[in-house]
């Protein structure tokens, strides 16, 4: 008897339960229903000529894997956040720190929502299961960040609002001068309709800075403050955002193994989507600069992209 | 408020109105066209989920599961379930999976592009939960996989045989919804609401009898989360028909037309199943279709929402009528293109025939012919496919393949054939949606059987017929 699937026959090694459970189950491309959202055709992304279920995600979670991950994570992150909101630690931060960092965080929580909403796009409509697979984890992965980020926020700043009108995060998001360049950059994101730019804007250009940022910001300042409830959240974020920059870069060598044309259509829409990304990290490190913690970690945040865009042979965008 | 409240109300702040693009940006109102609603706000998911909880239930819900499944195929539990079972568990899988992929694909649209806030959270847990369920089905062929043939190139005959077919139309069809209300009818009331408690209720029921306990163990676990998208489901339609008079109308269509395609595809499809791939028999399928759509659905729902308006579904009578023969009908077709499937079929047996006998009035009269014909010697195998409908993509065989009820209609020049009004009404309805399918029948037009098969994707043993039943 077999003891795989038909379509990893042939190959030197076994696949693994990642594969099996994950690669090769798209419906195909021959469409019975037509409507106008329809299902999978090759034309809905520019880049061509790529075998989509090539696509492997270099952490190889699927939902078993991950559900018990993150049912772990939770509890340890959970566990932190209540005994600092219910024990008096947070009463005992700095005060300036804990409206600042409240500010910030409670602003963050709607851009991680909105990358929520952006991955769903591609989970709906690109052509590969295991690239589905990794968008819909991600968002998934979003959604306990903005959750959590609130939480967090709430906590620092003494506690929810009655009204959506009163909440300080949502005023923070719509509001705050630091934080328009990046809600700019995501509700822009959140306009595109080609899956894989969706990916780049999003994945590549603005996670690929506000990430590394965070995690930077979080740790170093945190620790100065004895916040350890802030830095239990930006090292919970980090472990799932850096499986999600992850798949990103495998989702870059895919395609532009797969077709050099793919690079330069890669490169154009970084080249479009980099500079509002850039100007929302920059915002951001001005308007919280928790006594320049956050230039240190928005440099290393440039250093670390700029990195990854080096190994996917893409350039830096030019216009500074 | 509580902890849980507290949670889910975080996830219901993180709406804000966009003003850096236009609002008909972010969320197109095509996506909702036709449905009217004032406070969008107001709606609300009856669960309440947090992505805390959600993790923490489901990470036990999987940690029975898993193991109780390995344990099953471990100590010799797959080799020990009915042989004829298993052969009906290879067309039962790629449809589960079919229908698990399309959903998860579906509401994550749903989750990006509905109007109400908290209706886009619901569907995005209910998105994951899909991507469970279809890996847990692809775990089952995988161990099936290891034991029989039938299994090992599921995914190809799920996009090119023309037993998965009407699967992927069907499920294509709740993807490509265009209004993600639509999407939530089809799915969470059709699917869910009407069908899934005969799905992985009632069919387990009958393959306990059968040997298969793991199945058994993984419709539970998926109907565990199934109770919560029903809840969206009918928390959904229920404030769309409270809310504004004008949507009426359009939901009916809605559920008229879902009824159907689901009697169509997975109703008459299944009925095979508990009266026939199961040697051990428990509820005949007419009588499953009975208690768990008929009296519990229909009746439920009209009960429930009448006092708004809502009808039963338009073929509903077609329906009941139909549950008298399709599974013998559609049996009697397969049986005839053996030679072209991924699994065997076999020659009802006098405990069969009794059965039949039993509970349905009509068979020996519709259908003892065929099988005495089939005892005397004809292997009654037909060289090329069946005419199939334009819609659900079945053989136009029903209610009997000796009176098939086939319609036609002219469109864009040609004319388009179906198995029924009440595909064909669909199709009227919305002809540039469905008149664009090219079925496998006229793909396949003028092939042999050996050229039919490759096209399929099926190797040399596969099909024939089961010895052993």
């Amino acid at each position: 008897m077999p003891k795989t699937f038909a379509w990893f026959e042939g190959r030197k090694r076994p696949p693994s339960e990642y594969e099996e459970l994950t690669v090769g189950l798209h419906f195909g491309e021959d469409a019975l229903v037509h409507t106008r959202v329809g299902t999978w055709t090759l034309d809905n992304t520019r880049l061509a000529n790529v075998a989509w279920e090539d696509f492997r995600d270099p952490a190889a979670l699927h939902y078993r894997s991950w559900v018990a991950l993150q049912a772990g994570a939770e509890r340890e992150l959970g566990a932190t956040l209540d005994l600092a909101a219910s024990a008096g630690f947070v009463d005992g931060l700095d005060a300036g720190w804990r409206r600042e960092m409240g500010t910030l965080t409670g602003g963050l929580a709607f851009a991680e929502w909105g990358v929520a909403m952006a991955l769903q796009y591609v989970e709906r409509f690109c052509l590969s299961s295991a690239i589905a697979q990794s968008a819909q984890l991600q968002v998934c992965d979003e959604l306990r960040h903005a959750q959590r980020a609130l939480e967090w926020a709430d906590a620092l700043s003494g506690g929810a609002s009655a009204s959506a009108a009163e909440d300080p995060a949502r005023q923070a998001w719509m509001e705050n001068p630091a934080l328009q360049p990046l809600r700019r950059a995501v509700e822009l994101a959140l306009t595109l309709t080609d899956w894989g730019e969706v990916i780049v804007a999003v994945n590549l250009c603005l996670e690929g800075l506000l990430q590394p940022f965070q995690r930077e910001l979080h740790l170093t300042a945190a620790r100065r403050e004895r916040d350890m409830g802030t830095a239990m959240l930006g090292r919970h974020c980090w472990i799932d955002e850096e499986r999600h920059l992850g798949w990103t870069d495998a989702f870059l060598r895919l395609v532009i193994d797969a077709d050099p044309a793919n690079r330069v259509t890669l490169q154009t829409w970084y080249d479009t989507h980099a500079p509002a990304a850039r100007e929302a990290l920059d915002a951001l490190a001005a308007g919280f600069p928790f006594g320049g913690v956050a230039a240190d970690a928005a440099a290393t945040a440039r250093t670390e992209l700029a990195k990854r865009l080096a190994a996917a042979g893409l350039e830096e965008a030019t216009d500074r | 408020m509580s902890n849980q409240t507290a949670e889910y109300t975080r996830t219901k702040r993180l709406y804000w109105e966009p003003s850096y693009v236009a609002k008909e940006a972010i969320y197109p109102p095509a996506n909702y066209e036709g449905i009217h609603f004032s406070d969008w706000d107001r709606w609300d998911d009856p669960f309440h989920m947090s992505f805390k909880q959600y993790v923490e239930i489901q990470a036990k819900k999987d940690n029975g599961f898993h193991p109780a499944r390995d344990a099953f195929d471990r100590y010799g539990g797959t080799d020990k379930m009915d042989p004829r079972w298993v052969e009906g568990m290879k067309v039962v899988y790629p449809i589960l999976f079919h229908g698990e992929y399309g959903a998860l694909r579906s509401h994550a649209r749903v989750s990006r592009y509905a109007p109400a806030p908290a209706l886009r959270a619901a569907a995005f847990y209910q998105s994951i939960d899909e991507l469970r369920h279809s890996q847990n089905h692809v775990y089952q062929m995988r161990m099936f996989n290891r034991h029989t043939d039938g299994f090992a190139n599921w995914a190809e005959w799920k996009r090119h045989h023309f037993l998965l077919q009407p699967a992927k139309m069907l499920f294509e069809d709740i993807v490509a919804c265009e209004n993600v209300f639509e999407s939530v009818m089809g799915l969470n009331i059709l699917v869910e609401v009407a069908y899934t408690n005969l799905v992985f209720v009632g069919i387990p029921s009958v393959g306990v009898l059968n040997g298969d306990l793991a199945g058994a163990g993984e419709f539970l676990t998926t109907q565990s989360d199934e109770t919560r998208h029903m809840a969206i489901g009918q928390s959904t339609l229920r404030t769309l028909l409270e809310g504004d008079d004008r949507n009426l109308p359009v939901i009916q269509y809605w559920l008229d037309k879902w009824f159907w395609l689901l009697h169509r595809i997975i109703g008459c499809p299944l009925g095979v199943i508990p009266d026939y791939f199961a040697k051990r028999k428990a509820l005949p399928m007419r009588q499953m279709f009975q208690r768990y759509i008929v009296d519990n659905y229909v009746a439920g729902m009209v009960e429930d929402l009448g006092k708004y308006g809502l009808q039963p579904p338009r073929f509903l009578d077609d329906a009941v009528a139909e549950m008298e023969d399709a599974p013998h009908t559609l049996f009697r077709t397969l049986f005839q293109y053996k030679h072209m499937l991924f699994n065997k079929m076999f020659v009802p047996t006098e405990a069969d025939m009794e059965f039949f006998g039993e509970h349905y009035p009509h068979w020996e009269e519709r259908h003892g012919a065929f099988w005495d014909e089939v005892r005397a010697g004809d292997p009654k195998d037909l060289p090329s496919l069946p005419m199939l409908c334009q819609v659900c993509q079945l053989p136009c065989v029903f209610p009997v393949p000796e009176r098939p009820t086939i319609r036609g209609t002219e469109w864009g020049g040609e004319v388009r054939w179906f198995c029924s009004d009440g595909c064909q009404w669909i199709f009227e309805h919305e002809p540039e949606r469905y008149s664009k399918a090219v079925g496998l029948d006229r793909v396949l037009t003028g092939k042999d059987v050996a050229q039919i098969r490759e096209h399929m994707h099926l190797s040399g043993k596969l099909g024939g017929v089961l010895e052993e039943c």
